[in-house]
């Protein structure tokens, strides 16, 4: 899985999840509370990116993601593990 | 009728479980919130609890406090037990979330002062990055629980009593200044009772919860009550839950439990976010029970549930709306066992002028507030006049009081706040109450919530302290001017919602562009709290309601919000659904 695929997945989701957003271009490094996007929303997102990939996030990863970048981490290091 | 049980601490629950079912399960935990359990039965957690204070025994002494910060699941169970089995004061915390600062973590040991901390997971790996900017948390001794292997035939039971603390509920007070509720034993046992009488516990019952297990909700009614009942409990992580609402109702239909709660949003989240297709995979018929509190309740969101999920078994008898607060352990007042929620209508102009509830036609000048029903066992609800402390009539609006055995002792180190808060008289009597800041009336014995004295807003079931917000607002861009902005919350969509209101200077005012001074309050908001705002309304410098020594009038900021009143230079709206 490559980081492009994984910041193509977040941003059509980030977009299903908030269909009245406008969301600016995002990058790897654009942080995900800067596109208004909050917690609740964020677990969403996160949730269905889970279930494309069938891969499951532990909670204090979880709790350490601000970035697409830090999913596309988290992801790697699920699948990898 | 069940017999009441008869031990004096958690302690001598836990050990009379164990010497009478060892075998049975005590707590579930679903790793993947569907079929990865892990489970514990009632043997397994005194001998780990053991152990684990035989640990302890080497850190600290019977009386000290000692930190649990795990993430949900089985090795958090444990540690509070190990906590009490080795008579220390447990003060369980939220792990670290996001990019939330360790302020509060900080204060809560400041004041504390634990020794020990007790983890588990990749939790430490998260904190330890941040130990050089907070000393307190580098010079904890850290205990990994997944390691400890002392033998649990080494465990002398604590001398501690009812009267003796378990733990303390970091839940109240702001971020610089938290308030531990102190619960002792005798408290936590006199609640159970309450819970257990009033859910009416039979052999078939069963729980299931995926609340927060750091405070009253999550842990007393979601890990402890199930022990004291004697029946098994299944349990997932919030983050389960608020990643896929469905595994919730998924694990009520494949366990068959009987007793499962959660705040109101939690709710609303299902009707708007299980699909037709997850429909067909449910049967909630065996919901016997579906609590709901820890946040405003609203007609609306409990009828839409109910109408939805009625195809699937789902009865709307088996709603039950409760109060209570963690100054009271959990549960003050809880609503009619196999009866659908009173809904009561109320004319809203009396409401709202006059603070009196008057029956009404359900319509437009009507408003529908769900009653939290009766007071529970051993307990007195009185609805006071804040000013004058005297008992007010029948359908008055008035503060909620109350006593009872379930009402803390205090809280920890704060003997003002506690007298303030623990200690009041009613006027001529001489009986002890607990304020609770929140507002409400009695009709017919039932009692209805209206609102708060205080200016705390409630989201999602977290308490927000506005002035924890309105200091991360006037960080967020240099043109805001400091001490001049308020944080309140609005009725909107049939959830309460954050509102953001502050002054910009006169100074940046020529140059500045507001839609990014909007866009770093959001974003400054998002980061720290987890909120969108619903609105942020930028007003000119000066013109915010001020009391005459100069502090920020809130609730009248929010009515000239309301009434568009404010000299708003730029109003910004969160217009999408979440």
């Amino acid at each position: 899985m490559g980081e492009t695929d994984v910041l193509s997945m977040f941003t059509r989701i980030a977009k299903e999840v908030e269909k009245d957003k406008k969301f600016p271009e995002i990058s790897l490094d654009t942080k995900i509370s800067a596109l208004g996007i909050d917690s609740l929303s964020m677990m969403e997102i996160v949730g269905a990116m889970e279930d494309e990939l069938d891969v499951v996030i532990p909670d204090e990863k979880l709790a350490t993601l601000q970035t697409v970048a830090d999913i596309d981490r988290v992801i790697r290091e699920q699948t990898n593990a | 009728m069940r017999e009441r049980i008869a031990c004096s601490t958690l302690v001598d629950l836990v050990l009379s479980r164990s010497e009478s079912r060892p075998g049975q399960n005590s707590h579930i935990f679903l790793r993947d919130g569907q079929s990865d359990e892990q489970i514990i039965t009632y043997a397994d957690l005194d001998q780990k609890a053991r152990a684990l204070a035989v640990t302890l025994s080497q850190f600290a002494s019977p009386g000290d406090s000692v930190l649990i910060n795990h993430n949900p699941g089985l090795e958090y169970v444990c540690s509070f037990f190990g906590c009490l089995y080795a008579g220390v004061v447990a003060i369980p915390v939220y792990p670290p979330r996001f990019n939330q600062k360790l302020e509060r973590l900080d204060s809560i040991v400041r004041e504390a002062l634990p020794k020990v901390a007790l983890t588990s997971g990749g939790i430490l790996d998260n904190l330890s990055p941040h130990f050089e900017a907070h000393p307190l948390l580098r010079d904890l001794t850290w205990v990994d629980t997944e390691k400890v292997n002392a033998d649990w035939r080494g465990w002398k039971r604590p001398d501690i009593g009812a009267d003796s603390l378990a733990f303390l509920q970091y839940t109240s007070g702001s971020t610089s200044q938290p308030k531990g509720v102190m619960l002792s034993h005798g408290n936590l046992l006199s609640n159970l009772e309450c819970i257990s009488e009033a859910f009416e516990v039979h052999d078939g019952s069963s729980s299931f919860s995926w609340l927060p297990p750091y405070h009253d909700m999550g842990l007393i009614g979601g890990i402890l009550e199930p022990i004291y009942a004697g029946i098994p409990v299944t349990m997932m992580s919030p983050y389960t839950f608020l990643m896929r609402p469905f595994r919730w109702l998924q694990a009520l239909t494949k366990y068959k439990t009987t007793f499962s709660g959660a705040p109101n949003f939690a709710y609303e989240l299902c009707t708007h976010r299980v699909t037709e297709k997850q429909m067909s995979e449910l049967d909630l018929s065996h919901w016997e029970l579906a609590y709901c509190g820890a946040e405003p309740i609203r007609a609306d969101v409990l009828e839409r549930f109910s109408q939805k999920f009625a195809a699937v078994g789902f009865k709307s008898e088996a709603f039950y709306p409760c109060y209570g607060l963690a100054e009271s352990t959990l549960m003050v007042t809880g609503a009619h066992r196999r009866k659908a929620p009173v809904i009561g209508y109320f004319d809203r102009n009396q409401l709202e002028t006059e603070g009196k509830g008057v029956h009404t036609e359900p319509g437009l000048g009507a408003n529908a507030l769900v009653s939290c029903g009766k007071t529970v066992l051993d307990h007195d609800v009185v609805i006071v006049n804040p000013q004058t402390f005297e008992a007010c009539s029948e359908g008055t609006v008035g503060e909620i009081w109350v006593s009872g055995p379930s009402v803390a002792l205090g809280y920890w180190k704060q003997p003002e706040s506690t007298s303030r808060t623990f200690g009041v008289r009613l006027e001529g009597s001489d009986r002890r109450f607990l304020r609770t800041g929140d507002l409400g009336f009695l009709f017919d014995d039932e009692l209805f919530v209206t609102g708060r004295i205080k200016d705390m807003v409630i989201i999602r079931g977290r308490n927000i302290f506005p002035q924890d917000v309105e200091r991360a607002v006037e960080l967020s861009h240099p043109s805001l001017k400091v001490g001049s902005g308020a944080v309140v919350s609005v009725e909107q969509g049939g959830e309460e919602r954050l509102v953001v209101i502050q002054e910009v200077s006169r100074q940046a005012l020529r140059d500045v562009d507001l839609d990014e001074v909007v866009e770093s309050i959001k974003s400054r908001v998002v980061e720290e709290f987890g909120i969108t705002p619903y609105a942020i309304s930028l007003i000119k410098s000066n013109s915010i309601p001020l009391t005459s020594s100069g502090k920020v009038k809130r609730q009248a900021s929010k009515l000239q919000f309301l009434q568009g009143e404010l000299s708003e230079i730029k109003r910004s709206l969160e217009t999408a659904e979440n």
